[in-house]
């Protein structure tokens, strides 16, 4: 809802990024909060040490989960396409970029394009299987995906897989010297002219860069010709191809940007976890980006940036106060209840919980709740337009 | 015969496996056909199917590991007796239909307290439940007395698995199902994936987190006196004494084993767990088989499933099937976990969930929608499982080989063997 007095009077006014004087003070606001941010931290190099390194990294870790929870509005939000591989395709990236950098020395402004391309065109390999027929296949094929892909890195047998290939000399040698590491691949820092990525201020920044480059991305895919194409594939695909819209290529293409973006998050957690484990992309993680969306607000821009902070504020404080209240009082009452068991059953009980009270409550998310909230402020003090 | 080689395997191998595929095959069709009845009556893809089996393998586990207390008896037998007097009500399309007397809206709380008292009044006092009171009595009285017998574990067991399992199923749907009637499909499998985390935190809340094996198939454990030398007698020799007992861990019963040492050079070996398994999985397949196609609950299930609002407006009350329907495939799920947790791996929350994923594989090669295709493509997934088990590894066979027959699927047969193709109107 637009404010009071403003007007949109040709197009461009209303498909700008920045519309209002308010919104061009809040874009800058918060851009220089978070540029400037980390200078004040030990390693800023301003000699203050008020921002504590800490919340820097959670920091970097919310923003690889954003950029792989845009990648999933575009595509369930704006697409209403469903993925349960969000985390297998964020391991190819991983693994893609691990590789280049770690055995061609490559730059990673060389190899996170690369690693999101292999990620999205694994995607369509996948996507193409079930996008082809209506109804929600995609999660079916995903799920696929998510079970093959790490399958496929974790137990990669370089002797058995070369072997067929001895005729052809470059392919035997590039699949006898691919090395996955097994169950655990160390990763090596991120490198751009020579220069290593080693400290926290340097994780924060890259990531940083990463997340405003794929938002501004998204926000552009959106207004244009392919986002409103996919919003008519969302809300009604039989009248969309009526209007003479393809979907099926316009499925396509959401799944495949939704991989690139699963990519690039992917090859920027290898970089800064340093290492990459089964454990860390397993089909829970994906189940977790879903929910991040959708208690989020899938279908809004605001929707992944809110998901991912309730999720960071969920995990870093409320299942704590939660573990501090059952130890204390509930394991006296129920007492059935090991108290041994409680730091592992409280995630996924929460994460469970929250996500049906959202579902059943507030389907649309938290960005919807915003927006209605912006509006009665905007209406203020009438209650109806 | 005996030395014929198939790609580095002898026959007797690929024999044995495909044998054993066809067993596990057995339980995978029951979980299949599980996900095929939800996804036909409240047109969701459950996700939480192996959550469910976990739980109702979990109830199984602790009457039958743990015993019965007096007033866990007498809970099982009364609801025996519940479930005896639901039978019989439920027979004939009547019960799942909407009677005119209790139709339309009623004003007022002493008024629609009043409605709901003689509705009560009238059930209570028809004469189907008179008679229904009957044998749910007698089967409550042999029920208790079954349960008090010093070697009816498995029975008490199965007895708080299925209660407990319809509970959690009838549960379930009210309060996670229910309310999203009518909300995008999409909304629908997000739910089951929550619910799927609900139960893994309530279940790990409770029991923790370690596997818990099913001891059907044991050996009655050994118990091997510890003695220590106490003094010597007046000839010289030592005395023993028994302080206590080792009890040594149970050791597997040996398997079922056919002659066939002419024809391929070794014995076929049949485990118990997975040829009782088979057995018991078939037979609950045929029993809900028979269910859904011959008796007039089963009609009014099959009414739902074709179209929600053409059953509404004949008269069925829906809601009610369809907490019929989560009651009877939760009691599914549950009898397919304990199957499992009977096996090697137990009763594991890694395993079990991680099982019924790999049966949508086997759901969707054999249609979404047919309950043939479930039978079908489980046991082919279970043969594909063990064969590459047998020719690439174990976690190939998990992790890999069904899910290449479900991209395999989707790329040429989208609707399944069995399965019905959508048309889609405007």
């Amino acid at each position: 809802m637009r404010p009071s007095g403003i007007y949109d009077v040709n197009y461009i006014q209303d498909q700008a990024l920045v519309r209002t004087r308010v919104d061009l003070f809040w874009v800058v606001f918060f851009l220089v909060l978070l540029i400037a941010m980390p200078l004040l931290s030990s390693q800023g190099g301003l000699g203050a040490s008020i921002v504590p390194l800490r919340l820097l990294s959670i920091l970097t870790t919310g923003g690889i989960y954003l950029i792989s929870v845009t990648g999933l509005n575009i595509l369930l939000g704006y697409n209403g396409q469903i993925s349960l591989g969000q985390a297998a395709f964020m391991m190819v990236g991983a693994y893609t970029s691990a590789l280049l950098v770690r055995d061609s020395g490559l730059s990673i402004v060389f190899a996170l394009p690369i690693a999101a391309i292999v990620s999205g065109v694994l995607g369509i390999l996948f996507g193409l299987s079930a996008l082809r027929v209506k109804g929600f296949y995609l999660a079916m094929a995903t799920l696929g995906a998510q079970f093959m892909i790490p399958w496929a890195f974790t137990s990669y047998d370089a002797e058995k897989i070369s072997r067929p290939f001895k005729s052809i000399g470059f392919l035997h040698d590039f699949f006898r010297n691919l090395d996955f590491g097994g169950s655990e691949m160390i990763v090596p820092n991120a490198r751009i002219l020579g220069e290593e990525f080693t400290t926290t201020l340097d994780k924060y920044y890259i990531v940083l860069f990463f997340v405003i480059f794929t938002w501004i991305a998204a926000r552009n895919l959106l207004r244009s010709r392919v986002g409103r194409a996919w919003i008519s594939i969302r809300d009604n695909d039989l009248a969309a191809e009526q209007l003479g819209i393809n979907v099926f290529q316009y499925k396509m293409m959401a799944f495949f940007v939704c991989a690139v973006y699963a990519g690039i998050a992917g090859s920027l957690k290898a970089h800064i976890d340093g290492n990459i484990t089964k454990d860390a992309y397993n089909i829970e993680v994906s189940i977790r980006l879903l929910a991040m969306l959708v208690i989020g607000g899938a279908g809004f821009a605001l929707g992944p940036t809110f998901g991912v902070g309730f999720f960071l504020f969920m995990d870093r404080y409320i299942v704590h106060w939660l573990r501090d209240l059952f130890e204390r009082r509930i394991v006296e009452v129920l007492t059935f209840i090991n108290p041994a068991n409680v730091p592992g059953a409280l995630p996924p009980l929460l994460l469970g919980m929250l996500l049906a009270l959202f579902l059943i409550y507030q389907p649309r998310g938290i960005a919807y709740r915003w927006a209605i909230l912006q509006a009665a402020w905007r209406l203020r003090p009438f209650t109806k337009v | 015969m005996s030395d014929v080689n198939i790609i580095g395997q002898s026959l007797f191998n690929i024999i044995q496996f495909t044998v054993w595929g066809i067993l596990s095959g057995g339980i995978y069709a029951l979980v299949a056909l599980g996900i095929v009845i939800i996804n036909k009556a409240s047109g969701v893809f459950n996700f939480a199917h192996g959550w469910l089996m976990f739980i109702g393998g979990l109830f199984f586990w602790q009457v039958f590991q743990n015993g019965a207390s007096d007033q866990v008896t007498a809970g099982l037998s009364l609801a025996t007796a519940f479930l005896v007097i639901g039978g019989v009500m439920s027979m004939g399309i009547g019960a799942v239909a909407v009677r005119p007397e209790t139709s339309g809206t009623t004003e007022g709380w002493q008024a629609r307290l009043e409605k709901i008292g003689r509705k009560w009044l009238t059930t209570l006092t028809s004469r189907r439940f008179l008679i229904a009171l009957i044998p749910a009595l007698v089967a409550a009285v042999v029920m208790a007395f079954l349960l008090n017998q010093e070697d009816s574990k498995i029975l008490r067991g199965a007895m708080a698995g299925i209660v407990g399992s319809i509970l959690i199923g009838m549960f379930v749907e009210r309060f996670t199902i229910r309310p999203l009637l009518g909300q995008p499909l999409l909304t629908a499998i997000l739910m089951t994936l929550a619910i799927g985390f609900i139960i893994q935190g309530a279940t790990q809340l409770i029991w923790g987190a370690d596997e818990r094996p099913i001891p059907v198939f044991v050996e009655e454990s050994e118990k091997k006196p510890i003695s220590v030398p106490t003094g010597i007698d007046e000839n010289g020799n030592t005395i023993y004494t028994v302080i206590g007992y080792d009890i040594l861990p149970p050791r597997a019963l040996p398997d079922y084993q056919v002659d066939t040492e002419s024809a391929l050079g070794e014995s076929l070996r049949f485990p118990r767990n997975l040829t009782w398994g088979f057995a018991i999985a078939i037979a609950t397949f045929l029993a809900f088989v028979w269910l859904f196609q011959y008796t007039s609950i089963g009609l009014a299930m099959r009414a739902t499933a074709e179209n929600q609002v053409l059953a509404e407006s004949v008269g069925l009350r829906v809601r009610l099937i369809l907490a019929i329907v989560w009651g009877t495939v939760a009691v599914m799920a549950g009898i397919a976990g304990v199957i499992q947790g009977t096996g090697g791996s137990g009763l594991s929350a890694l395993v079990i969930p991680a099982l019924a994923l790999r049966v949508f594989p086997a759901v969707l090669l054999g249609g979404m929608d047919s309950v043939t295709g479930a039978l079908v493509g489980g046991v082919i997934i279970g043969i594909v499982e063990q064969l590459s088990i047998l020719f690439i590894s174990t976690t190939a066979a998990q992790e890999f080989a069904p899910f290449i027959v479900l991209i395999t699927v989707l790329y040429f047969k989208p609707t399944g063997l069995f399965g019905q193709k959508r048309i889609d109107r405007v």
